[in-house]
């Protein structure tokens, strides 16, 4: 196979992916097969902190049904870790941060448009639901469920909103 | 061309060491109970979910399977870091194939909680891995160079108009809101920000304006201007670096800067 013909098929992806990167600049989110394909993380979104800035921050809380039928306080889920003083060198705490926030994100987005079912077999549900019943319970414990919380630290004022209430799931 | 695409391939490989280094560190979240678990995970691709491609990857993307995928990306990287002339087209090729490779398991592994840089550090992997495959003559090793240079004048503008439509970026008030927060934010610049609106108001419109701008660092005919203008690039991502943690963004888009001077010096 001459060369140029080689070179063509080498090209020919990049062009692809660089229009279908502008395509997501331009029209990102309005058809579903293009999600679809943005979900893979592989098409960038390069709006970064626009045009709907975030502002919040997103908290896991989790409460126990006990077997007495009584329940236990809401207690949140370790959130990731602190951002080192060396952070502009090294933040290691970044990655599971923007996964809190992606997991979050998308189960808020698909949770209004999916029907209870499909949502408790949404990847994002599960892997919190996962990520929360891994915490110590009590041997009393029956059942566990999640909420998730958003919280706005430049409005003091404004009370925790809960985005998101989980079904009850054994232990 | 060369000494412009050695820079570029010498600035993703420190990047793709920090941010594969970072990964090792935060791997407890990958494990099983953790929240990117791939127990969970391998169901949210169609292929992984079945039995027998799932076990597999089971093997790979187990504590010690992932452990070597991210060490083999750090030594594809390490190879980019030594000069041409010691290491020369085959060994760049292999580091470059190596690390991406891996970063292309890493995109499978898990999408959450991968960000920009890692987006641009894939991008630069390969459009440089395709640069040293064409023919060093031929027309693909400059479309790869361009490539690398378009996508991140495309996430400038992209970042740039996306911020000048939104009021809470036109009226200052987006830069304290993102700095309060946890993940983004600092505390002593939320203050600063949020006590004096017109420092906000003018962090805000210096953002908008270097990134609604930056395509023209391509099209100014002086290099000197050229090399002005991504020095405040560099200068912004430092910022960036040190008030909100975005260490990795500094590599990553600082890789693409090499390219973009030599795309702005062809023009």
């Amino acid at each position: 196979m001459p060369a140029a013909v080689l070179e063509v098929f080498a090209g020919a992806p990049l062009a692809a992916w660089l229009a279908l990167s502008l395509l997501n600049q331009v029209a990102g989110g309005r058809w579903r097969w293009f999600a679809r394909l943005t979900a893979s993380g592989f098409i960038p979104n390069w709006r970064f902190f626009a045009p709907r800035p975030g502002t919040s921050d997103f908290h896991v809380l989790y409460r126990d049904l006990l077997i007495s039928g009584e329940m236990t306080q809401w207690v949140e889920a370790p959130a990731a870790e602190a951002r080192p003083a060396v952070a502009a060198l090294w933040n290691p705490g970044k990655r599971p941060n923007k996964a809190l926030f992606d997991l979050c994100t998308v189960l808020f987005e698909t949770g209004r448009g999916l029907d209870h079912t499909r949502l408790m077999l949404s990847t994002p549900y599960l892997a919190i639901l996962n990520r929360v019943n891994s915490m110590p319970a009590s041997s009393l414990a029956a059942c566990r469920q999640f909420v998730l919380m958003a919280t706005y630290p430049d409005r003091p004022q404004s009370e925790a909103e809960p985005l998101f209430v989980s079904g009850f799931h054994e232990l | 061309m060369e000494r412009f695409l050695w820079a570029v391939e010498f600035l993703v490989g420190v990047g793709v060491i920090v941010s594969s280094l970072e990964f090792l560190r935060a791997r407890a979240h990958y494990r099983s109970g953790g929240l990117l678990s791939w127990e969970v995970l391998r169901y949210r691709l169609a292929l992984t979910a079945r039995p027998v491609p799932g076990e597999l990857t089971e093997r790979m993307f187990s504590d010690t399977g992932l452990t070597a995928i991210v060490a083999a990306r750090i030594a594809g990287a390490a190879i980019l870091l030594a000069p041409a002339v010691w290491l020369g087209e085959p060994w760049r090729i292999a580091g470059l194939g190596l690390a991406l490779l891996a970063t292309l398991l890493l995109y499978l592994r898990s999408p959450y909680g991968l960000d920009g840089a890692d987006q641009m550090m894939l991008i630069v992997l390969v459009g440089a891995f395709v640069s040293h495959l064409a023919s060093p003559d031929g027309w693909l090793r400059e479309a790869a160079v361009w490539f690398i240079a378009t996508q991140a004048t495309l996430a400038y503008l992209a970042a740039g108009i996306a911020k000048l439509v939104s009021a809470q970026w036109r009226s200052g008030q987006a830069i304290p809101a993102i700095l309060s927060t946890r993940a983004y934010g600092n505390p002593l610049a939320h203050k600063m920000t949020r006590d004096r609106r017109w420092l906000a108001f003018a962090v805000a419109w210096s953002v908008i304006g270097f990134e609604v701008l930056f395509p023209l660092v391509i099209l100014v005919p002086h290099e000197s201007a050229r090399v002005a203008f991504l020095g405040f690039g560099v200068l912004f991502h430092l910022t960036n670096a040190v008030v909100m943690g975005l260490n990795t963004f500094v590599w990553a888009f600082a890789a693409t800067y090499p390219a973009i001077a030599w795309c702005g010096g062809e023009f």
